[in-house]
């Protein structure tokens, strides 16, 4: 018997949502900072009305859907869902009134691109764009991904410890780091807080090496940092990283991305002494092998035809591409159009690969993840190993991640679930790419990147794309970031509601 | 403030675990690039042998 959600669910989902977005409307204020700085006083109306219109609909959801019910699992995994819908629609008119991009559905696909951390961009001038909209681009791909500010800000302003513990489900952080989700929250945010000051920190040092001038290296440092420890990818220029030419900036950003790229968890492990845990972590050891895997693959067909000839363009080039993808951040240092036109389709299929896998669980990066991909991998060696064993035998596996765990059959299923669900998507939108008449491998490429929140283009995202297409990979950027489930929930179960007015 | 108490020792012993955890993970997330850079200076060196 399937669960449906009454009207007194809908009551509890709507009343949080409106609480959640009482915080978003200050968050919306924070570029009035660079507004102000820099003196772009005719971006100030923006910013005011996005935060009025958020503060309304806070204001009336949280009045007219007033209850004291407490918030279960399935409340918590619709609010989830529709939070981050609602809120990057909130969040594009500064983008729209701005003239950021060239229309309604564009600014709704740069700001969920930016809010799911994916990177895509749709933007029509960025090179001429006010800072104030820039910092809001930014900003967004480090609340919404880098610190999870859905989560965050029931943290801070839910009734229960519990709707904060249940929504950390939903957005895909299902693992507790503290036992207080309070405490939680303030530590994701401090740790997010420290390496964005100190990317900010150095990659405006690496600016200014490059030969930026002191005031656009400090903004772009900032720019860069929000969106690099996100594993966002969006940047101030429309040539990306490009813009700076410069291997120690780019070292730089690839740093960042890999921290970015780590579970909080293990974050949490190093900064409280437990150093030990990186060299045992599954996670970790499955994120370096394939990683390193990839980058030889890449490296020996780039060089075998002779496209990059030198170790330092290889570097620069190949590797970073590929590290840019496996940790799905979405900076690149080579034209988009050079995917296709220059680099073998062999790479194109190799950085879809890379995208698909992912970086780290219960991190800023998405894709399957490595700890899901390594679950498998030795899932799939047991299952190989058992023919070779006599019937009697009982044979099982662990794996390392914060403790020694037995590998479960309950754990496998979770982690073939998210992988295949993941897969198809990969194949409708790949499906649905090339229907509209692009290449199979493009179309692999772009709904990788869309999917798993990456932000590499290979040129078939652009304004001028069909509308179609652009509402698919919004859909697909949107399940991406949650891991899927939590979309199809919410679906569902508006289906279900829908169903039962019709009866 | 809390350094101005502490002095730089104090300040250092009582927040080691976190400091150190930084440098590690900057070291860890250095080496990746490092090895990756190495991997690619011995495919090009091997493959033009």
């Amino acid at each position: 018997m399937l669960f449906r959600l009454t009207g007194g669910d809908w009551k509890i989902i709507l009343y949080n949502l409106g609480r959640m977005l009482h915080l978003l409307s200050f968050v919306f204020l924070l570029p009035l900072l660079p507004a102000f700085l820099y003196e772009e006083l005719d971006t100030l109306p923006y910013f005011f009305l996005t935060s009025g219109l958020t503060l309304l609909i806070a204001t009336f959801l949280s009045h007219s859907f007033r209850t004291e019910e407490q918030m279960e699992l399935k409340h918590a995994l619709c609010l989830v869902a529709l939070a981050w819908l609602l809120t990057s629609l909130l969040a594009s008119f500064p983008l729209w009134l701005g003239k950021a991009c060239s229309s309604f559905l564009d600014a709704c696909f740069e700001s969920l691109s930016g809010f799911t951390g994916t990177g895509l961009t749709l933007a029509v001038d960025p090179d001429h764009l006010a800072r104030s909209l820039h910092f809001h681009r930014h900003l967004l791909q480090f609340l919404g991904d880098g610190v999870g500010i859905v989560v965050v800000s029931l943290a801070v302003l839910g009734r229960t410890e519990m709707s904060s513990v249940l929504a950390f489900r939903g957005e895909a952080r299902e693992e507790g780091i503290r036992p207080s989700v309070i405490r939680t929250t303030r530590l994701i945010f401090g740790i997010a807080f420290t390496f964005f000051v100190l990317g900010a920190l150095l990659l405006t040092l690496a600016g200014i090496y490059e030969g930026a001038d002191p005031d656009t290296a400090l903004f772009d440092g900032i720019c860069h940092s929000f969106t690099g420890y996100a594993t966002g990818g969006f940047s101030p220029h429309s040539q990306n990283l490009m813009y700076y030419h410069g291997m120690v900036y780019e070292i730089v950003a690839m740093i960042l991305a890999v921290i970015g790229a780590l579970n909080f968890n293990l974050h949490y492990a190093l900064l409280t002494g437990r150093k030990n845990e990186i060299f045992k972590n599954t996670e970790v050891k499955v994120f370096f092998s394939t990683t390193f895997l990839l980058c030889t693959l890449t490296t020996l067909f780039l060089f075998g035809k002779g496209i990059y000839a030198s170790t330092e363009a290889l570097f620069r080039r190949g590797v970073f591409q590929l590290i840019s993808a496996q940790t799905t951040t979405g900076f690149y240092t080579i034209p988009p159009l050079h995917l296709v036109l220059i680099w073998p389709l062999s790479l194109l299929l190799i950085l879809s690969l890379s995208m698909l896998l992912g970086g780290c669980a219960n991190s800023t990066s998405g894709g399957i993840k490595s700890l899901r991909v390594g679950i498998l991998l030795k899932s799939f060696a047991l299952e190989l190993k058992r023919p070779f064993l006599p019937r009697s035998a009982v044979i099982g596996d662990r794996f390392h991640h914060l403790k020694d765990s037995p590998l479960t059959s309950a754990v496998v299923r979770g982690a073939a679930v998210v992988a295949t669900s993941y897969l198809l998507l990969f194949f409708s939108g790949t499906f649905i790419t090339a229907a509209y008449g692009y290449g199979v491998g493009e179309a692999m490429f772009e709904t990788a990147s869309a999917l798993s929140n990456v932000g590499l283009s290979c040129g078939i995202t652009h304004p001028s794309m069909p509308a179609g297409l652009k509402l698919t990979y919004m859909m697909l950027m949107w399940m991406g970031r949650l891991e899927v489930l939590t979309v199809l929930v919410l679906l569902i179960a508006l289906a279900l509601s829908l169903g039962r007015k019709v009866e | 403030m809390a350094f101005r108490k502490l002095g730089l020792r104090g300040f250092l012993e009582k927040n080691w675990d976190f400091l150190s955890g930084l440098v590690v993970e900057f070291t860890i997330a250095s080496a990746l690039i490092l090895l990756s850079a190495a991997l690619c200076f011995l495919v090009v060196t091997l493959s033009s042998l």
